[in-house]
């Protein structure tokens, strides 16, 4: 269905770039940074790796960009995306013209080149094929992520986006949300979102038709209390599970007991799903289609109104007193979450693990700390305050310990792959990929086992609330204590599979299947071909592309010593991408 | 000695779960020791654990249900959609707790396997265990929240804390890991092995696990196909290339652990027949692992499996989701238990469960479901066990009761655990081969505990 072509330099000009980036040298910058106006201080390859740890991976124009046309000015950059207009997920409509559908007043779908249709949840049988796919699947949603992901240019909201993604989770994984007009309202609400204010944040999750969904609030109500998203918003989108010092530390005083979950409970009791999109009844299908679109909105006959205490007995017991209706309610609740001490901490570092480093020093947890508590102007919960201090901080642009970093989880080794080799403008085309590269859509070549691809992150679909990976997973061989969420999907098998799929990607390409990849994936690396016969050029070339500019010596000499065994330069230049991609080297953000 | 919440925090340096204090720790109980200890049937010095995780919530309370004193379980359940007549029980006798006992064969439940390996004294069940820093009775449960484990209720937490063994605080590790960390040697073949991905069980600081896909040819599952033998030659060389940051170090590591097991996973082993279920495939798997005990690194002479199984979470729909999930589990034992004894090795080789925790014994409003308690039974399987009776303490059937953490009208009937999740384990960790002085390094509160094991299994 997607036929994206990514058009492109000219070769001559892919050189050209290229040998700017080889023209700089050098890698680790000089001086320490300060205040919030950082320039890059040896060029390119602090600007590429910044951009790592701020877009889905730096291409050749973006490090032109930064580096030229804004002089190395990180602030400035972060200043430009925040003002850029939103790659927004499209919005769900009712499909009238589809035979048998009655829609209320919903706004058809305009302008887009996806259509995310409202359908019902029983699949209509005149629904196979692509429709099937492009409704009753994820697939969609999926390639419109990594499309966004590898092309749009507003970089940062969507690495953030990811990251709130991977914190405010809700899941495709869900059999009630498996369904591409169920999950868009969420996205929706996270793009939109990423660069505003947390209490927002909160609050509009709370009222997401899908978070509703998923952990059970619509079904909250006074008489049958469900403790689910009442739980989980404490201890997984907010405060935690134990108080917290600003720095990330603490003497695992709980934050709050099974006592404080209920009255929780009842505080967020009483919000039901809009009104119905629409009907359908067609042959033995007939049912409304449930409204995921919108709001959740308040039934105050399902609400329970009396008075509840919050962490009741401790420092930080609050009261949401009687007779309130279920908006003030929730508005009482999220008020008391949102101005927690905890939560500033709690989300910083959240923030700082899925950007920049797994193991951030406390200075640095509490430096970002304070920007969520105050942006400057007095204001709590600023995103925009928060991700400068996370990437402008000096830990992120000139860390010095052996503790920095953070294992690129697969979404992350997959796009920084492809962008570092991807062009936008003029032609012949680069790169050409249809964006099929979730779990979902990977299909194994033939004779391999079922797992030779896999990376245990289908992207939007991770397999419960606390994502693919907990923030907690402790590192393997490493003393307690010193974490890499990324871990938990790092196994002895994944660990094959991402090498499986770098060397897909490089020498064969993901093949076509019709349904769901009916272009393919294919990393086009003829910008290095012109080194070919240059051996040590050549993986500096990798070195700058990948690197930034970072290769340590003897993975140099490793990578130099088996390409020049190669016999053509198509392998040779090949086998230079494959083993640098595959080593910790890149592996690793850093 | 009463062991408070700040002496299980990691880095807090009180006990072996703190960084420096467990390394050192390790020296202490070296290879030989262990195997000195071992106490296996005289078939040999080779024993192997199988941990089967019921990920969601097994209620308990509909898996082992009185026979003799049905009406208890009549009174309270008798209207809920998942209720099993005594009709159709398959009575299993329990002479430790004098009474008998029912096992749910109501359709979609059918537990004949489970039956049968009962009968014959292969299989037991231990009652009423949960996560629990010390005893607790019901009195102090409910005056001191101080005392009890964190996030009782929560899936994520109990499930954690079933696999690490720790209740308060955090643990890095996983007690499976703490078992193979001891037994630690850079010259075998990695001694625990996940079908069910990456677990914290497994979590370890000198003992990585290995993880292979549930399903299909051993000797595809760590399939790598390199551009060139030259190209693997370099990989290999890069990953002993180490890495600055710990981060990287540790990454390499894991795909060098891959490659340097793929070498030794040449055969796929033809074993017997499984069901084709997600957990007989994932037996199955384990099965084809124990059958190359031998051929692996020179002969493994202990193991430590992984497997689980989810959807337990039987918040509604608990006939067909909990019937069909437990027919599962039942079939699939039976085949293990089949092929163990095919091999030989069904004195060695003991199977357990855990789960987060059992399921409300009282309905809500919702008449086909159950919500999260606490105290669970679990199934313990093998030669070497015991089996054949419940072990522990029955819970008393009543909500409100002398049992129940819930109070007053609402009650639903959560139980208290009777016997601790470090007891249930401890048990399994001496048999494994862990001395009794040794096994406060492996679960910390179990000094809290009197007794420190059960006696299910036979030494």
């Amino acid at each position: 269905m997607f036929g994206i072509r990514v058009s492109s330099l000219s070769v001559g000009k892919m050189i050209g770039v290229v040998l700017l980036l080889l023209g700089v040298g050098g890698c680790s910058s000089s001086g320490k940074a300060t205040g919030t106006s950082l320039r890059a201080t040896s060029g390119a390859n602090d600007v590429a790796r910044f951009l790592e740890q701020a877009t889905f991976g730096p291409t050749p124009q973006d490090i032109q960009h930064l580096q030229e046309d804004l002089g190395g000015d990180y602030s400035a950059w972060l200043d430009q995306q925040f003002g850029m207009p939103v790659s927004d997920f499209p919005d769900v409509c009712c499909p009238g013209t589809i035979a048998g559908t009655v829609c209320n007043p919903v706004s058809a779908c305009a302008g887009f080149p996806v259509d995310v249709n409202a359908y019902p949840q029983t699949r209509p049988s005149s629904c196979a094929g692509n429709c099937q796919r492009d409704n009753y699947t994820m697939w969609q949603l999926q390639q419109l992520f990594y499309t966004y992901a590898l092309t749009a240019p507003d970089q940062l909201r969507q690495r953030v986006f990811f990251a709130l993604n991977q914190i405010l989770v809700t899941s495709g994984a869900d059999d009630d949300l498996n369904y591409e007009s169920r999950m868009t309202g969420y996205l929706r609400f996270l793009e939109e979102n990423a660069f505003g204010n947390f209490r927002d944040i909160l609050y509009n999750l709370s009222r997401n038709p899908t978070m509703g969904r998923y952990l059970d609030n619509i079904t909250n109500t006074a008489d049958e209390p469900n403790e689910n998203y009442a739980r989980e918003i404490m201890q997984l989108f907010s405060i935690g599970l134990v108080v917290l010092n600003p720095d990330g530390t603490s003497d695992g005083t709980a934050t709050y007991t099974q006592d404080t979950v209920v009255e929780l409970t009842k505080a967020l009791s009483g919000w039901v799903l809009a009104d119905p999109l629409g009907h359908y009844h067609q042959g033995t299908v007939d049912e409304d289609i449930l409204n995921f679109r919108d709001p959740l909105v308040p039934d105050e006959s399902r609400h329970d109104a009396g008075r509840k205490t919050l962490f009741a007995g401790t420092d930080f017991e609050q009261v949401i007193p009687a007779g309130q209706t279920t908006e003030e309610d929730l508005n009482s609740a999220i008020d008391i979450l949102f101005n927690h001490p905890n939560t500033g901490t709690f989300i910083s570092k959240a923030l700082i693990q899925m950007l920049v480093t797994s193991n951030p020093s406390g200075d640095y947890v509490t430096r970002v700390t304070q920007a969520f508590n105050d942006n400057g102007s007095g204001i709590r919960g600023e995103m925009t305050a928060v991700i400068k201090a996370i990437l402008l901080d000096s830990e992120a642009r000139n860390p010095s310990s052996s503790d920095f970093g953070k294992q690129r989880e697969p979404v992350l080794a997959v796009t920084n792959l492809l962008r570092n080799f991807n062009s936008y403008t003029g032609t012949p085309p680069i790169a050409t990929t249809d964006y099929a590269l979730s779990d979902f859509a990977l299909t194994n070549p033939a004779g391999t086992p079922t797992t030779y691809l896999a990376q245990s992150q289908d992207v939007l679909r991770s397999p419960t609330v606390f994502n693919f990976f907990p923030p907690d997973f402790q590192v393997p061989g490493e003393m307690p204590g010193f974490v890499g969420p990324e871990f938990g999907i790092l196994s002895t098998t994944t660990a094959l599979s991402r090498m499986n799929l770098a060397y897909q990607l490089i020498f064969n390409g993901l093949s076509r299947q019709a349904t769901y990849r009916p272009n393919g994936t294919m990393l086009n690396v003829t910008s290095l071909l012109p080194f070919a016969d240059d051996v040590d050029a050549l993986v500096e070339a990798c070195n700058q592309v990948l690197l930034h500019g970072a290769m340590a010596d003897d993975l140099r000499s490793a990578v130099t010593d088996a390409v020049s065994s190669a016999t053509s330069a198509d392998q040779r230049v090949k086998e230079a991408v494959f083993l640098v991609s595959t080593s910790p080297a890149f592996q690793v953000q850093r | 000695m009463k062991h408070t919440r700040r002496d299980f925090l990691v880095g807090s340096g009180c006990l072996a779960l703190s960084g420096a204090a467990y390394a050192s720790s390790l020296d202490k109980l070296s290879l030989m020791n262990l195997f000195a200890q071992a106490n296996g049937n005289g078939t040999g010095d080779y024993k192997a654990l199988v941990c089967i995780f019921l990920f969601g919530g097994n209620d308990a309370n509909n898996m082992i249900i009185p026979y003799d004193n049905f009406a208890d379980y009549q009174a309270v359940r008798g209207s809920a959609g998942f209720f099993i007549p005594q009709s159709e029980l398959l009575q299993i006798p329990a002479p430790s707790q004098g009474a008998a006992f029912g096992l749910p064969n109501r359709p979609p439940y059918n537990t004949t396997g489970m039956q049968t390996l009962y009968n014959t004294g292969k299989l037991a069940f231990v009652c009423n265990v949960g996560t629990l820093t010390q005893p607790l009775d019901r009195k102090t449960y409910l005056s001191r929240p101080d005392l009890r484990p964190d996030q009782l209720f929560s899936h994520s937490n109990q499930q954690t804390e079933n696999q690490t063994g720790s209740y308060q605080g955090t643990s890095q590790t996983g007690w499976g890991g703490r078992l193979a960390d001891r037994i630690h040697s850079t010259e075998r073949f990695p001694i625990q092995v996940s079908v069910a991905g990456v677990t914290v069980y497994t979590s370890a600081i000198a003992e990585r696990p290995l993880v292979v896909p549930p399903t299909g040819p051993l000797n595809q599952a760590l399939r790598f196909d390199p551009p060139r033998p030259e190209t693997l030659a370099a990989v290999n060389t890069i990953l002993g290339l180490g890495d600055a940051t710990r981060i990287g170090r540790a990454s390499g590591a894991i795909t060098q652990d891959a490659l340097n097991t793929r070498d030794q996973l040449g055969t796929d082993p033809t074993v017997g027949a499984f069901p084709n279920s997600q957990l007989g495939n994932q037996l199955k798997q384990i099965a084809k692992f124990i059958f190359l005990r031998n051929d692996l690194a020179g002969g493994m002479r202990r193991q430590i499996f992984f497997a689980s199984r989810g959807g337990f979470d039987t918040h509604a729909n608990q006939l067909n989701n909990q019937g069909a999930l437990l027919s599962e589990v039942s079939a699939a034992l039976e085949a293990f238990d089949n092929e163990l004894t095919r091999q030989g090795v069904q004195d060695q080789v003991t199977t357990f469960t855990l789960s987060d925790f059992s399921r409300t014994f009282k309905i809500g409003n919702q008449a086909s479901g159950t919500d999260h308690a606490w105290g669970s039974h679990a199934m313990v399987m093998g030669g070497a066990v015991l089996g054949q009776d419940l072990y522990g303490t029955y819970p008393t059937l009543q909500p409100d009761g002398p049992d129940d953490v819930d109070t007053g009208t609402n009650a639903r009937g959560r139980w208290l655990p009777t016997t601790g999740l470090a007891q249930y384990a401890a048990t399994l960790a001496r048999w494994f081969g862990v001395s009794d002085s040794d096994l406060p390094l492996i679960f910390p509160n179990i000094v809290n505990f009197t007794p420190q094991y059960l006696n299910f299994m036979s030494m």
